[in-house]
């Protein structure tokens, strides 16, 4: 682990700490095999130093990398041919090409019913399904309208995940450029 | 680890067969809108 990241668990418990040299470990393999197409794309250094981007580029390098150990070759930030759009990721796998918006959720804190020295029990706080659809409608202004799209969401946290299926099935009609959508969430060791 | 892909029955240009088989084979679960699950989302939407 960089000695720099390593800096970042000095403050963890013992439990925090394995997660935190999980995560860092996960993120260093990532940024090692995606190497050349970060480096080949300034933008995407350049946000993973700025918060208000950090973790949709996150995100983006995940489901990158999901695709890659696939078999399929990446492109991070492309432009869609014939128009001004820029999307997340272009994945090609010989003649078929496709583009991925990416976005991260993060969980919701729910409101604490129980709490004592050991557990905390709260409420599960859903991103409400509007919320959800506005996302997803927004996200389709970068897919190209001649080549398959794909929403993915990049999942913090998110325990329960029925409320996101909801809101595309109510956008499904309405989205025909989009031709599927991808919920990701990785866990670390401990869960 | 959860990778869950949601086909859009009403898309445009949909995945091709082969490359679904490719998402399947890297551990991506399929799922398409089956009737059991419409009348599911429909319960929980109010709609």
């Amino acid at each position: 682990m960089h000695l720099l990241a390593k800096q970042f668990t000095f403050y963890d418990n013992l439990r925090d700490r394995s997660i935190s040299h999980h995560l860092f470990g996960h993120f260093e393999e990532n940024l090692e095999i995606l190497r050349e197409e970060i480096q080949s794309k300034g933008i995407v250094s350049k946000n993973l130093k700025d918060a208000r981007e950090y973790t949709n580029t996150i995100g983006q390098i995940e489901i990158a990398m999901l695709f890659k150990k696939i078999g399929f070759d990446i492109e991070l930030e492309p432009r869609i041919p014939r128009s001004k759009k820029k999307s997340d990721i272009k994945i090609v796998m010989g003649e078929f090409a496709a583009y991925i918006e990416v976005r991260t959720l993060h969980d919701r804190e729910g409101t604490v019913v129980c709490k004592t020295e050991s557990t905390i029990i709260s409420t599960i706080n859903n991103h409400p399904i509007p919320t959800i659809k506005d996302i997803i409608i927004e996200k389709t202004q970068q897919l190209s309208e001649h080549h398959p799209g794909i929403i993915a969401f990049h999942l913090d946290k998110i325990p329960r995940t029925l409320h996101i299926e909801a809101a595309f099935y109510e956008v499904s009609k309405e989205c025909p450029i989009i031709s599927g959508m991808l919920l990701y969430r990785h866990y670390n060791n401990h869960e | 680890m959860l990778i869950d892909f949601f086909v859009n029955p009403y898309a445009k240009l949909p995945l091709p067969d082969p490359i679904e088989r490719l998402l399947e084979k890297g551990g991506i679960t399929i799922s398409t809108w089956q009737d059991e699950a419409i009348a599911l989302l429909e319960e929980v939407t109010g709609k």
